[in-house]
């Protein structure tokens, strides 16, 4: 049995809570509601428990707020396929969640892949090599569920072997 | 057309119309209520708060009776259910836990209703959490059955994330601020925390300080034993030990009353009173075995031929022991005789062992220290030792030949040694009078008096083969052949009243001198050298 912190991270509005919610309880709704401060969800995955820590997301007013990284064994990185500056950010959240936890797993979720987008295979390519501890750049929507189970499925699956590896 | 006029048909119209825009506002608000609610919701809050600013006292006085009633059913209920608590302990009756109470309320001199209220008041523990202070999973929880929490990890990292928003937002000044406690609706949630966990506990009721305490030591305890589990905690709870540290927070959930209780179990006042009459007979039958021991002991000790033994005695209930070593038989005889007179003692354990040679240096050595010591308590012995195993040498000071035999005679008595040597000194105390008398007078003046007194008090204590010197001197005034008259005259009074008035019976040696006395200036000091001086005989060694 373990029980660890995954820290959902990027821009505001990319759809982090979104991506909570289909992993959680498998729903979706169209409604923008922005998260204030954090909220937490609980997720059983075979043997592990994960903890979702699905914070404020990024502004230009409002940065992260750090204390709510700590802790953490693994961080999904979100951005929006359809805003260029979102993915532009990923590489300053990689470099904020390694500045709390160093070396930890991540895994880069480009949401709202339902709607019209323009990301080539090779966009996908550089950003996989923004940083060894990347684990997998998916193309996921939280709208019709593409690819949401199978990035936090990949994440779990690095963390819990990191932990039985190291006990 | 007049005004009366004008009147008139307004009021017709008025009563004409009235009928139908009763029905049309009717209508209206039937079938268009969400409408309307919604237009005049916005103007009721205003409203409300310009009536409050312009006639408050209407308002508090419409109000009252809705909310005076609503608070005083709350009040109401909330007391209901504290008496309903009070009645039932109070028809309990004399119980023994009433009994208690009563007395508990005279001592502190409180009412009896107010320790009631505290112990209704008492803490209770719902659940504890054990939670880890950076990724806020839940190590280790206790609850009571009653009180079910559905959702502990949720529950354990949002406090998780409140406490890190707390003590991140709200400090600005740099300093650490740590959230204490969350209150919500009587119950408390209290939150104590070290460097790597920390421990949150739901709390109904009032806490007191010592529910503060017990979380401090619990949390105290968790840290001190499985410390280095908390901090290594990577994840994997398999690898913690979650059944030592339940049982630690397990111990939270016992209610402070109950620990009372337990601890007074009315059989656990009879256990302390049969202990205390116990410890009281106990401690008179220890007054008299002391005070028996002591008289025992006291004689042992002031009985000069068993002093250097250090005999002990030791009593109970009337049976005196005695134990130690002694040279001969005869010593121990001598103490049970001695002990055996004691009033109260009944019966005598002579338990003294008779060695012939006490052959132990350290024993001797130090039987010896506290023999001379016990010796030189006397008047007029000033004793020092020297002993080399087998060999004594008693060496120092005594005042008299007397003196001199009487205290070998106890070392050779009590201490037996093949080498012993006599190397002690007779040295009588100082003697030096100096007796004056009145110019041509030979007469023994008061003072001259009270010296030979003190000649005769001292000589008394001594030896009465010390020769006495008795020598006269001259203050050089006046004729040498009347002066040496004048100081046969005075010897010879002197002496006649040593011998008369004191009875010493030593022999004088009496000599004049034309001089004066050693040190005196005759024309400075005449009445001074106008003087007998008894002193003792140079060689007084024998």
């Amino acid at each position: 049995m373990i029980a660890y912190k995954v820290v959902m991270v990027g821009d505001f509005g990319v759809g982090k809570t979104s991506l909570v919610r289909r992993f959680v309880d498998n729903s979706f709704s169209e409604d923008y509601l922005s998260t204030i401060g954090v909220s937490i969800s609980k997720k059983s995955l075979g043997n592990s428990t994960v903890m979702l820590w699905d914070i404020e997301g990024d502004t230009e007013f409002k940065p992260i707020f750090k204390q709510y990284l700590l802790g953490a064994k693994g961080f999904i990185i979100v951005a929006d396929v359809t805003r260029k500056n979102s993915l532009e950010s990923i590489q300053k959240h990689i470099e904020l969640c390694h500045s709390i936890v160093s070396g930890a797993p991540i895994c880069v979720a480009l949401n709202k892949s339902d709607a019209p987008h323009a990301i080539s295979e090779e966009t996908i390519k550089s950003l996989k090599s923004l940083s060894p501890s990347i684990v997998e750049v998916l193309k996921t929507s939280a709208k019709n569920g593409d690819a949401v189970l199978e990035i936090f499925y990949m994440l779990d699956k690095n963390v819990s072997q990191t932990i039985k590896n190291r006990s | 057309m007049s005004n009366s006029q004008t009147n008139q048909e307004e009021n017709a119209l008025e009563e004409a119309l009235s009928p139908i825009v009763d029905k049309l506002i009717n209508k209206n608000y039937e079938s268009n209520k969400e409408r309307m609610t919604s237009q005049i919701a916005p103007l009721l809050g205003s409203a409300i708060r310009e009536q409050i600013k312009s006639q408050k006292d209407d308002v508090v006085d419409a109000l009252y009776p809705v909310l005076g009633n609503m608070i005083s059913r709350y009040v109401t209920k909330t007391l209901e259910e504290t008496l309903n608590s009070i009645n039932a302990q109070i028809q309990n009756g004399l119980s023994y836990k009433t009994l208690k109470r009563k007395v508990k309320a005279k001592l502190k001199g409180v009412s009896e209703t107010e320790l009631l209220l505290s112990e209704n008041a008492n803490p209770n523990i719902q659940a504890v959490f054990l939670i880890h202070k950076e990724t806020g999973v839940t190590l280790s929880r206790a609850h009571n059955p009653n009180h079910h929490v559905s959702e502990p990890e949720m529950l354990a990292a949002m406090m998780t994330a409140i406490r890190s928003f707390v003590n991140d937002w709200v400090s600005q000044d740099g300093k650490d601020h740590e959230l204490g406690e969350i209150d919500y609706s009587g119950n408390k949630i209290i939150i104590e925390a070290s460097s790597y966990s920390y421990l949150a506990v739901i709390v109904e009721g009032a806490s007191y300080n010592s529910t503060y305490d017990r979380i401090r030591g619990v949390l105290g305890d968790i840290v001190s034993k499985y410390g280095e589990s908390v901090k290594k905690f990577d994840g994997d709870l398999t690898q913690f030990p979650n059944a030592e540290v339940y049982k630690e927070l397990s111990s939270l959930l016992i209610n402070e009353e109950e620990i009372h209780k337990a601890k007074t179990h009315p059989l656990m006042y009879v256990v302390p009173l049969v202990f205390l009459s116990w410890a009281s007979f106990s401690v008179y039958k220890n007054y008299l075995n002391d005070a028996l021991r002591d008289k025992a002991n006291e004689v042992l000790y002031k009985t000069t031929q068993l002093t250097s033994y250090r005999l002990t005695a030791n009593a109970v209930d009337g049976v005196i022991t005695l134990s130690g070593e002694v040279p001969f038989a005869y010593h121990k005889r001598l103490a049970r005789k001695l002990v055996e007179k004691l009033e109260s003692a009944n019966k005598v354990d002579n338990q003294i062992i008779v060695a012939p040679s006490l052959e132990d240096p350290m024993r001797i050595s130090s039987n010896i220290a506290y023999l001379i010591s016990g010796l030189n308590s006397q008047k007029g012995v000033n004793l020092t030792y020297d002993y080399d195993y087998e060999t004594l040498v008693v060496k120092g000071e005594v005042w008299d030949e007397a003196r001199k035999n009487r205290v070998m005679q106890v070392i050779t008595q009590a201490i037996t040694l093949k080498n012993m040597q006599n190397a002690v000194i007779i040295k009588p105390p100082e003697l030096h009078k100096s007796v004056c008398f009145e110019r041509g007078s030979t007469k023994l003046t008061p003072s001259a008096q009270s010296r030979l007194i003190e000649t005769i008090l001292l000589l008394k204590r001594l030896d009465e083969s010390l020769l006495i010197n008795v020598t006269s001197y001259s203050d050089q005034i006046g004729e040498k052949k009347q002066n040496k008259k004048l100081s046969n005259d005075r010897i010879q009074n002197v002496t006649n009243y040593l011998r008369e008035q004191g009875d010493v019976s030593n022999e004088f040696v009496t000599a004049v001198s034309q001089s004066s006395p050693e040190g005196v200036n005759p024309s400075l000091e005449p009445q001074k050298a106008r003087c007998v001086i008894i002193s003792y005989e140079k060689k007084v060694n024998r």
